[in-house]
């Protein structure tokens, strides 16, 4: 199987000693907090109405087991009937 | 909750060798699967980081003095609150972007340089009120404290509620703390190899719930806080559940590390402008559907390995666990819906890095050993 490790990749200055797509995936990550931390309106509610007018905030990157009451937390009501397999 | 009675073979002995052989190379193929590999990489990756910090900062410097050469200094890199100040330390002092200030950063790295010259293995824990998991296969522990009186304490919390605004957290009670260490007792029982390659990406456990009322969550787990898993204390009804959950946890924090040392999207890829897809069993109420490509591979990952997890489960007997019945419907379920989203993503192997598009090969060559499909 094809290994790709992309750490080894890109010498040589800042970027290039991790790897840009380090960089990336690390500012990709610093995004997420900073659209659910300077955005209250944008973070979880408790409303399902008010969820569906927020569809690309935080909450879409953010994993999560069912059983909870945000969709785009990943999130689904308590699975009480059924297997609770339900994925994130 | 074990079934007593006779309960038929659900697979047969061929579909318990696939199911075992999927096992094996969800747990220690390479470079998806094996937790040593992983580790290994991503600890590699943060001490790159260190270098890159060291460069500008003191405080790093005397880090990776620390830890250069010590026997187990890698291991702080598996820290939950040292990998989250690394990569924020290279946002603010190479990126500019203010992710940290430099009196937080440097007191956070010294501190984790006195754990490293002292010979720990963790940070947090030995600086906050955390108890540990003795079941779980690596260095795990719950977060039991409602006040942390250190800055690398306080961090933690500033880091958690700046991804879950309005997150409660909880002390756990004694009772919690020990259903969580028999739910990883548990899932190490019913798949001990899977559980344990998926169990050691798991370092802090979180309880609490979004405050402010409403249908509580379960559990969840948030991308930029590597090896850290919420549950809500609700969850925390039986170890059947607990095992479950910290398995299904668990998996999304391997995806996590994963991501760490194979980018499986180009850069620039980001959630909010992927491409969306609703899953078949999600079409009927949009709420829960426009997954983006992330979602897409990690809840393949997910079902698979509960697909392998409930599969081996069902053939097991006297474990205080679903009935053997209930199990393979759940196996079923999970093995259904893994298939379809490997399925589903064929049509965005566009979207992926040639790492993400072997990601999804290696997924649909586990797929095709399954009983079912």
């Amino acid at each position: 199987m094809t290994e790709y490790n992309t750490t080894d990749q890109a010498p040589g200055g800042a970027q290039g000693a991790a790897g840009a797509e380090s960089i990336d995936l690390l500012i990709r990550h610093l995004e997420a907090a900073r659209r659910a931390f300077s955005s209250p309106e944008e973070t979880p509610s408790h409303d399902e109405g008010e969820l569906k007018a927020f569809p690309n905030t935080i909450c879409s990157l953010i994993y999560a087991q069912p059983g909870t009451f945000c969709p785009l937390l990943y999130l689904h009501f308590p699975a009480v009937t059924e297997p609770d397999t339900e994925s994130a | 909750m074990s079934q007593t009675g006779d309960v038929s073979v659900p697979f047969g002995s061929v579909g318990t060798a696939s199911l075992a052989a999927t096992e094996s190379e969800l747990s220690d193929g390479t470079p998806f699967g094996s937790y040593d590999h992983l580790s290994r990489n991503t600890s590699a990756e943060y001490a790159r980081l260190l270098a890159l910090v060291a460069e500008r900062s003191p405080a790093a410097e005397t880090l990776f003095a620390a830890v250069e050469g010590r026997e187990g200094g890698e291991l702080l890199f598996q820290d939950p609150l040292v990998r989250r100040t690394l990569e924020d330390g290279v946002l603010t002092l190479l990126c500019g972007l203010d992710a940290i200030d430099a009196a937080t950063l440097s007191e956070v790295l010294l501190c984790t340089a006195a754990h490293a010259e002292a010979g720990e293995r963790s940070m947090l824990d030995a600086t906050t009120r955390c108890v540990a998991l003795g079941s779980a296969p690596g260095h795990a522990f719950v977060w039991a404290d409602d006040r942390p009186a250190t800055v690398p304490g306080r961090r933690f919390v500033e880091e958690v509620l700046k991804r879950l605004p309005g997150f409660g957290i909880e002390v756990p009670t004694d009772e919690q703390v020990q259903l969580l260490d028999q739910g990883v007792h548990l899932a190490l029982q019913i798949t001990p190899t899977l559980a344990r390659s998926a169990l050691s990406h798991l370092r802090t456990v979180v309880v609490g719930d979004f405050e402010g009322g409403g249908p509580p969550i379960n559990a969840l787990t948030a991308p930029g806080l590597p090896g850290v898993v919420f549950l809500s204390p609700h969850t925390l009804s039986d170890r059947a559940a607990v095992a479950e959950t910290l398995m299904h946890e668990s998996i999304h924090l391997k995806f996590l590390d994963i991501e760490y040392v194979h980018t499986l999207f180009p850069v620039g890829f980001r959630p909010y402008s992927s491409p969306r897809i609703t899953p078949a069993w999600h079409q009927n109420d949009e709420r829960y559907g426009g997954w983006p490509l992330d979602r897409l591979l990690t809840s393949m990952q997910v079902y698979l390995s509960l697909a392998v997890f409930f599969g081996l489960a069902a053939e097991r007997r006297g474990d205080d666990f679903h009935a053997p019945d209930d199990c393979v419907a759940r196996a079923d379920r999970c093995t259904t819906r893994a298939t379809w989203l490997f399925t589903a993503a064929q049509d965005y192997l566009d979207h992926l890095s040639p790492a993400g598009r072997e990601f999804v090969t290696w997924m649909g060559g586990m797929l095709a050993l399954l009983p079912g499909t």
